[in-house]
C-alpha cells in the first residue's frame, strides 16, 4: 500500500513541522515576549537568569504538559466516537470528569491534602477511577449488553456525580469553593516536574497503544455485529479501548482540571481534512490535539495580558468557531 | 437430502435449538448444505430464518443441537478463522459512513490480517479487486458508501463479504428493495460463485420464484421449526404454501427454465374465477342440453 | 491471542504505575525561611488585604507587584497587576524579582508551590475572623518584613482603643443581632466573621453565631426574633433587603426600624487600625441611646 503510506507520512510530518513551529512560538511568547535569537543564546548559554528559569521551569513545562493533555484528550475522543458510533460523544460524557470533580471537591472541602500528604491529582485519580470501575464492570460482566445504554449510563453518571459536585460545592466554605471552581475551570499549570513527565510518558504510551488498534477502530466503526462477522473480538476490543480511553481521560483531568471540548472537536476537525481512516486519525488528532491546545494556552496568556484566561474557556470558544467555519466552509 | 454423495459436507446442523428472547427462537433445526450447492430459506416474517443465519455464525447463543463445519463443531473455531471460511451479509448493516467504497471492501480482509500489521498486504488489495470486478462495481471504487444507491450498496456489501473468500456464503434477502435488473445481476452472480469457486450458498429470499429458479434446496420454515425441505417441486405445493403462509396459489411452471413456478391469487379474484367457471360450466351444460 | 494478553498486562502496568507517582507527587521543597530581616526590598503581595496592612507597617514604597483588586490605599493602584482573583501570572511575578510574595490560601497552591520550588520565599496569611486573629497575622508580617515595633505598636494602640471602647459598655442591655451578609440564598454571619467579632465585642447577641453554615433561613430569623438587624451593603440589594425586612410586622427590629445597612468593606475586611473604627460604628448601632463621649476617648488614644 505504498500511496496510502506515502500520505500517511507526509500528513504527519506536516503536522510534526506544524506542532513544532508552534512550540517553539508558545516558548518565546508570554507576558514579555523573547524572540528567536534571544531564545537561542539563553538556551545555549545556560545563564542563570530569571529568563532562564521563565523559559525552562516555566513555559517548557506548560507546553509539555498542553502537549500531554492535548493529545491524550483528542485519543480518548477518536477512541469514543468510534467505539459508540457517536459523533457527539466525548472524553467527558462517560462521567469520568464528573467523577475527579468530585474527587477533588472532597479533598479540598475535606482538607485531605493538608492532612495527608498525598497530592489532589490523586483524590482527581481516585474519583476517576471509581467511575471507570464501574463502567468497565457494567461493560465487562455483561450486564448491559447494548454499547448504547452504556453510553446513556456514562451520561447518567455524569450527571449524579455533577450534582454531587454542587452539593459538596454549597456546604463549603468561600475558600474551598473559591479552589475547587478554579481548578474546575482547567489549567496547564503543574509544579512537581515528576508528574509532568509521568503524564507525558502516560500520554504517549497511550498514543502508541491506540495506533495498534487503529485498524481494529476502522473495523468497529462498521457497527458491532459487522465487525464480530469480521473476525473481530468485539467484547475483548471495546473493553481494552474503553479502559485506555478512561485512564487517558482520568489522568488529563485529575492533574489539569476539566478543559473541554478539545476531546469532541479536535477528531471531526482531522476527519475532515484527512478522511476517516483510524491509522491516520488517530496519530493525526494527537499531534492536532497538541498544537490545538498550546495555541490556546497562549492565547489565555498574552490576550489580557498580565492576567491570564483559563484554558478551558478559550478551547471552547476558539475551537466552536474555527469548527462552525470549517463546517460552513466544506 | 444428499442426493450427490460425491460431495463434500460444508456445513451440517442438529436439532439446534435457541431460545434466547422473543425474538430468537428456532427449535430442532436439522440439515445439511454440501459444497457448491444453494440452499434457500424461505418462510412468512418471524418465521426465524434471519435467526438462523445468525445462528450459523456463532453470533447468537444456542441453547441444544450441533452446528458443524467442516466436520468441526463451530465453537471450536476461533473468531478470526470461522471468518475466513464464512462470510455472512445482512440486511441490517447500515451504509452510512463515509468511507471510500475501495477501502470499505478492503476492510472485508480483516479477518486475514496480522496483529502487528499496520497496510494491506498486496494479496488483500488483488483480493479486493478481485470482488470489485466480479460484483462490477469498478466504476464506484472511489464513491462514498453513504451516497450510493441502494443497489449499488447491496452490490458493495456482497463485494465486501466476497473479499472475505469465504466457502460458505450466507446472504439475507440481498434482494429486497432492488429492482429486477439488480436482482437478478446478483443471483447470476451467486450461480457463477457457485459453479465457479465451489462455494456453498445459504440465502433467504422472500420471493418464492427466484428462490425457486435459482436454488438447489429449498428450507420452508414456519414459528421457528422447518416445515419443510427438499427440492422446490416438492416444498411449492398448492397445501404447503396454504399451510404456511395461509395464501393461495396456482402451482405452474417458468416456460423456459422448467422450474416450479407459483402464481398468487387473490381470494376475490379466485372467488370470481370459480363463479366465472361455474358460469361458464352451467352455460355448457345449457348448451349441450339444448 | 497471546499478544492479546501481552497487550493487556502492559496496559494493566502503565496504570499501576502511573497511579503511583500520580499519588506520591510530593517533591522535597527547599525550605527557605530566609530570617534575612531587614533586607526585603522587593515584595509582591496576592490579597488586598495584605497589600493594606503592608502599607500599615510603612512597607508600601517596597511593594512592587499587587492583584486588581488591591485598591487601598491609594498609592497601591500605581503598583504593577500580576494576579487576578482567580490566578496568578507567575511569569509576570518572577519578572519582578521579588524578595518576599505574601498570599493567602485562597491563592491558586499550584502557583504557590511552583514559587516553592523556584527557591522564592513565600508567606501564606489564612483569612483571620476576629480581631486576635488578625493581630497575630499582623504582628507575624511585621516580623517578616522586618518591622516588628512598628506592628507591635499599632496592635497595642487598637487594643487600647478597644479596651476603653469595651469598657463603656459594662451595664448596657445585650440586644439580639442577626447580621446578613447576602441574598438569595439568605447569607448570615457566623462566628467565622469579622462582624461577629465586632457584635460580641459591642455586647451584642449573634443569633446566628452557632451555625456551622452561613446558609440561614428567613423563618429561623423571624423565630428568633432580632432586636437589630443590620445589612452589608451589597450594591443595590441591599436596600431591597431592608425593604424586605420591614414588611414583616411582627419583627421586633422591623417595629422600632432598627435595620441598618453596614459598609462591607469595613466591617467585613478591616484592618488593624480601622477595626476600631467599625467597632465604634457598631456600638453607635447597637446601644443608641449610650452617650457618645467614648469615641472621642477611643480616638485620642
Amino acid at each position: 500500500m505504498k500511496q496510502k503510506a506515502i500520505k500517511w507520512w507526509i500528513t504527519h510530518s506536516i503536522l510534526l513541522v506544524t506542532l513544532s513551529i508552534i512550540c517553539l512560538i508558545a516558548l518565546t511568547m508570554g507576558t514579555i515576549n523573547t524572540p528567536i535569537d534571544q531564545l537561542i543564546r539563553i538556551l545555549f548559554n545556560k545563564m542563570d537568569s530569571t529568563e532562564y528559569t521563565i523559559l525552562m521551569q516555566i513555559r517548557l513545562p506548560r507546553i509539555l504538559v498542553g502537549i500531554a493533555v492535548g493529545g491524550a484528550l483528542s485519543l480518548a475522543g477518536v477512541i469514543l466516537q468510534a467505539v459508540f458510533r457517536n459523533p457527539l460523544v466525548e472524553p467527558y460524557t462517560l462521567g469520568i470528569s464528573g467523577g475527579a470533580a468530585l474527587g477533588v471537591a472532597i479533598c479540598i472541602v475535606f482538607s485531605l491534602n493538608q492532612s495527608y500528604a498525598l497530592s489532589l491529582p490523586f483524590f482527581g485519580m481516585i474519583g476517576a477511577g471509581c467511575v471507570i470501575l464501574a463502567i468497565y464492570s457494567l461493560n465487562a460482566f455483561g450486564v448491559v449488553h447494548n454499547i448504547q445504554r452504556l453510553l446513556l449510563i456514562g451520561v447518567m453518571i455524569s450527571f449524579i456525580s455533577n450534582s454531587l459536585f454542587m452539593l459538596i460545592i454549597s456546604l463549603s466554605k468561600s475558600e474551598q469553593m473559591h479552589s475547587i471552581m478554579f481548578w474546575t475551570m482547567g489549567s496547564l499549570e503543574e509544579p512537581d516536574r515528576a508528574l509532568v513527565y509521568c503524564l507525558l510518558i502516560v500520554s504517549l504510551l497511550g498514543c502508541l497503544i491506540t495506533s495498534i488498534f487503529s485498524v481494529d477502530l476502522n473495523v468497529l466503526s462498521l457497527g458491532e455485529e459487522d465487525a464480530f462477522h469480521l473476525g473481530l473480538h468485539v467484547e475483548r476490543i471495546r473493553n481494552i479501548l474503553l479502559v485506555l480511553a478512561s485512564v487517558l481521560t482520568g489522568f488529563c483531568v485529575s492533574i489539569s482540571g476539566i478543559i473541554g471540548f478539545v476531546g469532541l472537536v479536535v477528531p471531526h476537525f482531522v476527519r475532515l481534512f484527512a478522511g476517516t481512516d483510524h491509522r491516520t486519525v488517530v496519530t493525526a488528532s494527537y499531534i492536532t490535539g497538541a498544537i490545538f491546545i498550546i495555541l490556546c494556552d497562549l492565547l489565555a496568556r498574552t490576550i489580557i495580558s498580565p492576567l491570564e484566561l483559563p484554558v478551558g474557556i478559550v478551547t471552547g470558544l476558539v475551537g466552536g468557531l474555527i469548527f462552525i467555519y470549517a463546517l460552513v466552509r466544506k | 437430502m444428499n442426493n450427490n454423495v460425491q460431495k463434500q459436507v460444508v456445513l451440517s446442523v442438529s436439532q439446534l435449538s435457541c431460545r434466547q428472547s422473543s425474538q430468537f427462537q428456532l427449535e430442532n433445526i436439522s440439515f445439511t448444505i454440501a459444497e457448491s450447492s444453494c440452499v434457500g430459506i424461505i418462510g412468512p416474517n418471524g418465521s426465524g430464518k434471519t435467526t438462523l443465519l445468525k445462528a450459523v455464525t456463532g453470533c447468537i447463543p444456542t441453547k441444544s443441537g450441533h452446528i458443524q463445519y467442516c466436520n468441526r463443531p463451530i465453537a471450536s473455531y476461533n473468531q478470526q478463522d470461522l471468518s475466513k471460511e464464512i462470510a455472512i451479509v445482512l440486511q441490517s448493516t447500515e451504509l452510512d459512513q463515509s468511507i471510500l467504497v475501495e477501502d470499505y471492501i478492503l476492510l472485508g480482509r480483516n479477518p486475514y490480517r496480522k496483529r502487528w500489521q499496520f497496510w494491506e498486504s498486496e494479496h488483500d488489495i488483488q483480493f479486493a479487486e478481485e470482488a470489485m470486478k466480479v460484483t462490477q462495481i469498478e466504476s464506484l471504487r472511489l464513491r462514498k458508501i453513504n451516497a450510493l444507491s441502494g443497489g449499488e450498496k447491496q452490490l458493495v456489501r456482497i463485494a465486501r463479504a466476497m473479499a472475505q473468500d469465504p466457502r460458505l456464503f450466507l446472504l439475507d434477502e440481498p434482494t429486497n428493495h432492488l429492482d429486477i435488473a439488480h436482482q437478478l445481476q446478483i443471483l447470476t452472480l451467486l450461480n457463477r460463485l457457485k459453479r465457479e469457486k465451489n462455494m456453498s450458498i445459504m440465502i433467504v429470499l422472500h420471493d418464492l420464484n427466484l428462490a425457486s429458479e435459482f436454488c438447489d434446496e429449498l428450507i420452508l420454515m414456519q414459528h421457528g421449526k422447518i416445515f419443510t425441505m427438499g427440492c422446490a417441486k416438492d416444498v411449492l405445493t398448492f397445501q404447503n404454501i396454504e399451510s404456511v403462509y395461509h395464501t393461495l396459489v396456482i402451482e405452474g411452471e417458468n416456460p423456459i427454465s422448467k422450474k416450479p413456478y407459483v402464481f398468487l391469487v387473490s381470494e376475490d379474484n379466485l372467488k370470481k374465477s370459480i363463479a366465472q367457471s361455474e358460469e361458464l360450466e352451467k352455460s355448457d351444460r345449457l348448451e349441450k342440453s339444448i | 491471542m497471546i499478544k492479546y494478553t501481552i497487550t493487556l498486562r502492559i496496559i494493566i502496568i502503565w496504570i499501576i504505575i502511573s497511579s503511583m507517582t500520580v499519588c506520591f507527587s510530593q517533591t522535597p521543597i527547599p525550605n527557605n525561611e530566609n530570617t534575612k530581616t531587614g533586607s526585603i526590598k522587593r515584595i509582591v503581595s496576592l490579597a488586598p488585604s495584605l497589600t493594606e496592612s503592608i502599607y500599615l507597617l510603612e512597607m508600601g514604597q517596597y511593594l512592587v507587584g499587587n492583584t486588581i483588586y488591591c485598591n487601598k490605599p491609594k498609592d497601591a493602584q500605581h503598583k504593577k497587576r500580576v494576579a487576578s482573583a482567580v490566578d496568578v501570572n507567575i511569569e509576570a511575578v518572577i519578572r519582578l524579582n521579588p524578595d518576599l510574595i505574601v498570599a493567602t490560601p485562597l491563592t491558586d497552591h499550584r502557583a504557590i508551590k511552583k514559587f516553592k520550588s523556584l527557591g522564592i520565599e513565600i508567606a501564606t496569611f489564612a483569612q483571620p475572623f476576629n480581631f486576635n486573629q488578625m493581630a497575630r497575622q499582623f504582628l507575624r508580617l511585621g516580623d517578616k518584613l522586618g518591622q516588628k515595633q512598628q506592628a507591635e505598636k499599632l496592635v497595642n494602640r487598637a487594643r487600647k482603643r478597644i479596651a476603653i471602647l469595651t469598657s463603656h459598655l459594662d451595664a448596657v442591655n445585650q440586644p439580639k443581632v442577626f447580621v446578613q451578609l447576602g441574598a438569595r440564598p439568605l447569607y448570615a454571619a457566623t462566628s467565622e466573621s469579622f462582624v461577629n467579632d465586632l457584635v460580641t465585642l459591642a455586647k451584642g447577641i449573634n443569633i446566628a453565631a452557632n451555625e456551622k453554615n452561613g446558609i440561614y433561613s428567613k423563618e429561623m430569623v423571624l423565630a428568633n426574633n432580632p432586636d437589630v438587624i443590620l445589612i452589608t451593603s451589597m450594591g443595590m440589594t441591599g436596600e431591597e433587603e431592608r425593604n424586605r425586612w420591614i414588611q414583616f410586622e411582627s419583627l421586633k427590629a422591623a417595629q422600632s426600624r432598627r435595620i441598618h445597612i453596614i459598609d462591607s468593606d469595613l466591617f467585613c475586611s478591616p484592618t488593624v487600625e480601622s477595626f476600631t473604627d467599625a467597632l465604634i460604628q457598631m456600638i453607635q448601632l447597637l446601644h443608641p441611646q449610650l452617650n457618645r463621649n467614648y469615641i472621642h476617648e477611643a480616638k485620642s488614644h
